[in-house]
């Protein structure tokens, strides 16, 4: 066991190989004692903090949380499956990725410099006519189809061996749950005790914005509150009066990152940290005199007799910030030594999961931010996740540049420096304390991506029927941690061909015991799944898939709101009444 | 001190477009409000860009347009503020220290400017209005160590400093001047902004006695100078008068 789990590791190091060179600089290389199990339920004045991640675009969670089962994976039906083999980055290529990083011009611009190619991908063209269905468009759009990539960590290891390394299964410290981790999450072996997940979740759209809306609102449409805009509002209102509400950078949204759209008294609204805001924020003079001088004059005009009801607002408010800002911008201003001051570094960490992480924590340690929302991938003109291409993957899985302006590339590997991202975050909150207490005992961080992203042909959007790079609305996958969460709950069940989430028996959630919640899979006769799931398909019969909705309403009693009465106010809409807390999730 | 190139630098800061004479502010110096009556100065970000890049012609490029106005939106709320072109009503600590940003940035960028113009010989950047002819009357006579000024402003600290520190050539250099920028206190701050402390009549006497006049005694060099311009900007643009002004249209307010 011990030399299969070497060799597991090992395999993923190669894969990754060049990947810790950012990570090592930024000052998070601490010796972590992980402390396993750690979490509580809250009390009425103890302080709660949230991190929500946003992994923008789709993620193919099935090379991350959701990995095949291979030993169920029905690989002699070669018209049914595929294995293709991924190969190691090419060195150069990633070379070059991090020179540009490092050298940014003045304003940089889109550019893809990739010289080498990487290696031939299967496409539907290239599928033997011996293993190609009769109906195989129709088959690989219906999900009937999959292709199951893997990574050789030895040459001479044979393709099932490659396949078993790749993705390794077990179980939890909680009955009833299972693991099964991809290569790219591989990482997060070592804390699957640690984390909860929501596997399986049916999305209802699948695209950049509107998805991203979804993920944390409950709703493509636009008209919900992202959950990190209620539970700011909620959580500052239970702080009300203690004088640790109405934190100046609560609800801080990085760059990129999905918003409450609209204005509303239910959702704290966003702060947005830019690598320009956060420049702005650390870069101001500090000089009590200048603020001083300004005061005076702005004082004497907020007591004109002569301005209107609206301006003398304004000034007033205008002249307190004055009064607190040769405080406040000598905090900020500390933060220099965390990020540099220097514009292009700002721009660099807004792209960087650690970073974002060190700077939201250090906020909420200092008292100005409760809620905060890191974004991976924001498009920024520098959208390359530590020099390795944009998060998303657009084109096939291995994806070759061909008109030298779209650089999506490598989505495993930026997958798997995510998720390693997470398990140093994860370290991180533990052994940082806060009022005698680590961070983890008082901050729950949600993980999620818009949407998934399929290994067969469905949703394509790279041409030619390249695989996994489609828009998939059916296998989302939500990670939760810390305070309120029951680490080692890992739920959820996708079919090992179509990769689609299974229905769940909705009553049997409102217990703690995984074993007992029931889920089937999904029926297709020949539907496709496209067709098959739609806004309205809930099923009167007490089953549907996880959706958003739950994911959202769960977070909420994480966060200690733990009857309908607040997800009712903040999301009255009635196509999304039946939300369910998933309760395995959370810690009794 | 040899010479004092900057002191030059706002002379007559003012341009046609954002600047009402005498007269005219002396009508709403008589019964308007300032809520009402002032031009256009500084107020949104987009306010802020339009005056600097078309009214005074500072070159902005991309960057500084992302690092100095575009990083103003995120601290108010984000896209939603920015695409709805919500203006300013309740700033915060956050849209201050953005504001403070660009305000330096800004204050550097006027005086580098007038620098350079004055270095190429170009006109400068702004034409006074001249509300008290600096080679008439008081400014005229050498005999005189110090003037007063249009407004009652008195310069206390000038007339102290000046018969210790400074050449004749400087003082009437120094005072012509000051007198063409508390013209542009007047249009920058407002003519009616009296201030509360009782040992200043308004706004301009209290920049020149407790801003201009102690930062250049600290360094009476023409850097230094230089830097006291720079402080009497930043405390001009910092202290928020923009607030009063009307709303331009299609900004959205």
């Amino acid at each position: 066991m011990s030399d299969q789990k070497n060799n597991k590791n090992n395999g993923r190091r190669k894969f990754i190989k060049g990947s810790g060179a950012l990570g090592a600089s930024l000052g998070l290389g601490n010796v972590f004692v992980p402390i396993k199990g750690q979490s509580q339920t809250a009390g009425p004045d103890e302080e709660h903090f949230f991190l929500f991640v946003e992994l923008k675009g789709g993620i193919l969670w099935r090379i991350a949380t959701d990995g095949w089962d291979i030993d169920k994976l029905p690989l002699q039906e070669k018209k049914a499956v595929w294995t293709m083999e991924l190969q190691d980055t090419p060195p150069q290529r990633v070379q070059d990725l991090l020179d540009r990083s490092a050298t940014l011009p003045e304003f940089p611009e889109p550019e893809a410099p990739f010289p080498e190619n990487p290696p031939p991908q299967k496409t539907a063209s290239s599928i033997p006519a011996n293993e190609k269905p009769e109906d195989f468009d129709v088959r690989s759009m219906n999900g009937r189809f999959c292709l199951v990539p893997y990574v050789k960590d030895e040459d001479e290891v044979s393709e099932m061996e490659a396949l078993r390394r790749s993705y390794t299964k077990g179980t939890t410290s909680i009955p009833g749950s299972q693991y099964r981790l991809g290569f790219a999450g591989q990482a997060l072996k070592d804390y699957v005790d640690d984390i909860a997940v929501l596997r399986g979740v049916h999305m209802y759209a699948d695209f950049h914005g509107r998805a991203n809306n979804e993920m944390f609102s409950c709703d493509p449409d636009g008209k919900h509150h992202h959950i990190a805009g209620v539970v700011a509002h909620l959580l500052d209102q239970k702080f009300s009066g203690t004088g640790r509400d109405n934190l100046l950078l609560d609800n801080l949204v990085f760059e990129g990152a999905a918003y409450a759209r609209g204005i509303s008294s239910y959702a704290k609204a966003p702060i947005e940290l830019t690598a320009a805001s956060l420049s702005a924020l650390i870069s101001g003079t500090t000089d009590p005199l200048k603020f001083q001088q300004a005061g005076t004059i702005a004082n004497t005009v907020a007591q004109m007799d002569e301005l209107g009801p609206s301006k003398k607002k304004a000034f007033e408010r205008y002249a307190e910030a004055l009064n607190v800002a040769p405080e406040l911008s000598q905090k900020l201003a500390n933060l220099k030594d965390k990020l540099g001051s220097d514009y292009e570094e700002l721009l660099l960490a807004s792209l960087d999961l650690e970073k974002q992480t060190d700077l939201a924590l250090t906020l909420m340690k200092e008292g100005l931010t409760r809620v905060a929302t890191i974004c991976l991938g924001t498009s920024n003109d520098l959208n390359n996740v530590d020099g390795f291409g944009l998060f998303d993957a657009h084109r096939e899985l291995y994806h070759k540049n061909e008109s030298g302006t779209f650089n999506t590339a490598l989505h495993h590997v930026n997958v798997d420096k995510a998720l390693t991202s997470l398990t140093m975050i994860i370290d991180r909150l533990k052994n940082e304390t806060l009022g005698g207490k680590s961070l983890w005992e008082q901050t729950t961080v949600v993980v999620s991506s818009e949407f998934a992203r399929p290994t067969n042909f469905y949703g394509n959007e790279g041409g030619n029927l390249t695989p996994g790079c489609g828009h998939y609305w059916y296998n989302n996958n939500y990670i939760f941690m810390g305070k309120g969460v029951q680490g080692g709950a890992w739920i959820g069940e996708t079919d090992q061909v179509t990769q689609t989430g299974y229905k769940v028996k909705l009553s049997t959630l409102d217990q703690h015991d995984i074993s007992k919640v029931a889920m089937r899979p999904h029926e297709l006769n020949g539907t496709a799944i496209k067709d098959y799931h739609t806004k309205q398909q809930d099923s009167p019969t007490g089953e549907r898939p996880f959706m958003a909705r739950d994911a959202v309403k769960t977070v909420l009693a994480l966060a200690g709101f733990t009857t309908s009465d607040q997800f009712n106010e903040a999301y009255p809409d009635a196509d999304i009444a039946d939300a369910k807390v998933v309760t395995p999730l959370v810690k009794k | 001190m040899k010479q004092l190139p900057l002191i030059l630098l706002i002379l007559g800061f003012c341009l046609p477009l954002s600047c009402k004479k005498l007269d005219e502010r002396s009508t709403i110096a008589a019964g308007g409000s300032p809520d009402e009556g002032r031009p256009a100065w500084l107020k949104s970000p987009e306010v802020l860009l339009g005056t600097i890049t078309n009214t005074w012609s500072l070159q902005i490029n991309r960057r500084e347009k992302v690092e100095y106005f575009d990083s103003i939106y995120p601290l108010l709320g984000g896209t939603m503020v920015k695409s709805g072109q919500v203006l300013v009503k309740e700033p915060n600590g956050l849209y201050l220290l953005a504001v403070t940003k660009l305000t330096q940035w800004l204050s550097t960028k006027l005086i580098d400017q007038q620098e350079d113009k004055l270095r190429t010989g170009e006109p400068w950047m702004f034409d006074g209005i001249g509300a008290k002819d600096p080679d008439q009357e008081c400014f005229k006579d050498d005999t005189k160590d110090w003037c007063d000024f249009e407004d009652h402003v008195t310069m206390t600290y000038l007339t102290d400093l000046g018969g210790k520190e400074l050449s004749l050539e400087d003082r009437k250099r120094l005072m012509h001047n000051i007198q063409d920028i508390g013209e542009f206190f007047d249009l920058a701050i407002d003519n009616l902004l009296l201030m509360p402390q009782s040992s200043y009549a308004h706004a301009p006497h209290y920049l020149l006695d407790e801003v201009l006049i102690p930062s250049f005694e600290r360094n009476p060099t023409a850097a230094g100078e230089a830097n006291a311009w720079r402080e009497v900007v930043h405390a001009i643009i910092l202290g928020g008068n923009w607030f009063l002004e009307a709303p331009l249209e299609g900004t959205g307010e």
